[in-house]
């Protein structure tokens, strides 16, 4: 009879798990690559105090990435590993199906926050800037079909530089944190 | 038309409504097992008078306030809710009640997340969804028609030393009951009375054209701008009018519950903004700017602008006016209701009757466009449209 009420630990989705990890370090990578170049992201990262570390975690134990704000208003990758307390800013994603979601382009940031998939640790005054900075990166990372679908209109990012900026981002941004 | 594909809704918070619904908060307490409360409260609800009725309440009852802290200042700070948190322990209090406006029921917020987590500093629980519980039991007597505080998941605590203001969001900030006690806002005088409705009625359009919008909160927000439509001239005009004052007083709820689930807009990002820099009570700059934020986001939300119509103006004006020119009505009955109360208390019409200068609009645009309600505004807010905004406000 010991056997007929077994407990049941949670069952794991390994697949979008590991999809969401590559995003995050993809993510974090295109932050610190486009944030050397991208007029519309400095301007944003300009308003932010130096030093500022802003996380992004899935939870519970999905992945995570942090960036930091440089002097030359540039955004610094920290990797997967940065302790997120001590973030200035964690942004968390509360499930690994809303995570999936928003890092496949089928959910954008302001529809996440308003159906509770993501919620946010420290100070809030920058939310609406950070949301601006991963609009304008979505923008660069996926096609415009998708990306328009994913915030209320697309940045103004002229043609030449996002085909430009966007091959820089993933030849050497992404594989060589250039 | 369509329908969110995912929501969530969340309103713990009793209503106990009437013209003297307060002698009912000591059986809520006594229901709940609670004897000992601190009161929270400011000194401009002494000087009213509405301490004493609050006091009275309470005569012949079974609860013993533990103690009451009556020196909120108009702006919560980290300093006072340290305050009073050092108090309730002191006291060995065993709930806490809010007796007053925005201001006390923010304060209230963060010392109730104080001695819950028995912690003194605030900083730690900054952001959104992610405070823990249960919090104590916690009860909010409004002495305004408008904040809709008594209703939301949202504490605005100042920290004076650093010059921030740190934002909690949760719903386990909500009260356990809202009492809507008609005495409580008689007194109000008819400016405050137009600009606190006007602060309402934008919770409840902001809400209904948002991007968080559901069905649930919907109801909320209709509701709540029926009432302003139908009473807030005329109590304006009429202020010691108690039928009309508890209407308002549920209005204003009832808005407060919409946004809390479904948020504010560009409203009140620029509101916010220009209260920051140009010291314009928030009532009158939410006045000032409605129609023009109603205008901004034609281009994505004209159909529900062209629902509200129904709502405030009544189903005859809705019915006579064919649905491709109901938003622009709706607009339309936002001006004529502003020009009324302008007329009937001198509530402010445009930014330059505000007394806002030129000069600060550039700051009120840039700081406004970050301002955390812009997240939900159906159309993208940018510094142009901000721009425009202002100058379109300017002269009405
Ligand atoms: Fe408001």
């Amino acid at each position: 009879m010991i056997n007929h009420y077994p407990e049941i630990p949670p069952r794991t989705k390994p697949f979008k798990r590991a999809i969401n990890k590559v995003v995050l370090f993809v993510l974090g990578r295109a932050l610190q690559s486009l944030s050397k170049a991208d007029p519309l992201i400095r301007a944003e990262t300009a308003t932010w105090p130096e030093g500022f570390t802003l996380a992004m975690l899935v939870k519970p134990k999905g992945g995570s990435m942090a960036v930091r704000r440089m002097p030359d208003l540039s955004l610094k990758y920290l990797g997967s590993q940065f302790p997120n307390d001590e973030a200035d800013v964690t942004i968390y994603i509360n499930e690994v199906e809303s995570a999936f979601k928003m890092f496949t382009g089928q959910l954008g940031s302001d529809v996440a926050y308003a159906r509770h998939s993501i919620s946010a640790k420290g100070d809030l005054s920058y939310t609406v800037s950070v949301v601006r900075v991963i609009n304008v990166v979505e923008a660069y990372l996926f096609p415009r079909l998708i990306s328009r679908g994913l915030m209320k209109e697309p940045p103004p990012i002229p043609w030449g530089r996002r085909q430009s900026l966007r091959l820089k981002t993933y030849l050497l941004g992404i594989l060589f944190g250039i | 038309m369509n329908f969110p594909e995912y929501y969530e809704f969340s309103f713990p918070v009793k209503i106990i409504s009437g013209h003297t619904a307060l002698n009912k908060l000591p059986v809520e307490l006594a229901q709940a097992g609670l004897s000992r409360p601190l009161v929270i409260t400011d000194p401009g609800v002494g000087k009213a008078g509405l301490l004493e009725v609050f006091l009275n309440a309470f005569a012949e009852s079974e609860i013993t306030i533990g103690a009451i802290f009556d020196q909120t200042p108009p702006e919560s700070s980290t300093l006072v809710v340290n305050k009073i948190a050092d108090l309730f322990r002191e006291k060995n209090c065993d709930s806490l009640i809010a007796l007053g406006g925005g201001s006390v029921i923010d304060t209230t917020k963060g010392v109730n997340i104080l001695v819950s987590h028995d912690s003194n500093d605030i900083n730690q629980f900054r952001g959104a969804d992610i405070l823990t519980g249960p919090l104590k039991p916690f009860y909010v007597v409004p002495t305004t028609a408008g904040t809709g505080s008594e209703a939301t998941n949202t504490a605005v605590i100042q920290d004076l030393e650093k010059g921030v203001k740190m934002l909690i969001v949760s719903e386990l900030l909500m009260p356990k009951a809202a009492v809507l006690d008609t005495r409580m806002t008689l007194t109000l005088p008819p400016k405050l009375t137009a600009a606190t409705g006007m602060d309402a009625l934008t919770h409840a359009m902001e809400a209904y054209i948002s991007i968080q919008q559901n069905p649930i909160s919907d109801v909320f927000a209709t509701q709540a701008i029926m009432l302003v439509g139908r009473w807030l001239r005329h109590v304006t005009a009429n202020p010691q009018d108690k039928n009309g004052r508890l209407a308002m007083a549920n209005a204003s709820t009832m808005a407060g519950t919409a946004f809390s689930n479904s948020m504010v807009g560009c409203v009140h990002s620029i509101g916010h903004a220009t209260g920051a820099v140009a010291h314009v009570p928030h009532g009158v700059a939410m006045s000032v700017y409605l129609p023009h934020g109603l205008r901004l986001n034609l281009p994505k939300a004209a159909e529900r602008i062209g629902e509200m119509l129904l709502y405030l103006a009544g189903p005859e004006v809705y019915v006579a006016t064919p649905p491709e020119e109901r938003p622009a009505k709706t607009i339309a009955e936002v001006e004529r209701l502003k020009q009324d109360l302008y007329e009937l208390s001198g509530l402010p019409r445009t930014l330059q009757e505000a007394g806002v200068d030129k000069d600060l609009f550039e700051k009120i645009a840039a700081l406004g466009i970050n301002d955390g309600s812009a997240l939900m505004n159906p159309v993208e807010l940018t510094l142009e449209r901000a721009r425009q905004l202002l100058d379109a406000a300017w002269q009405g």
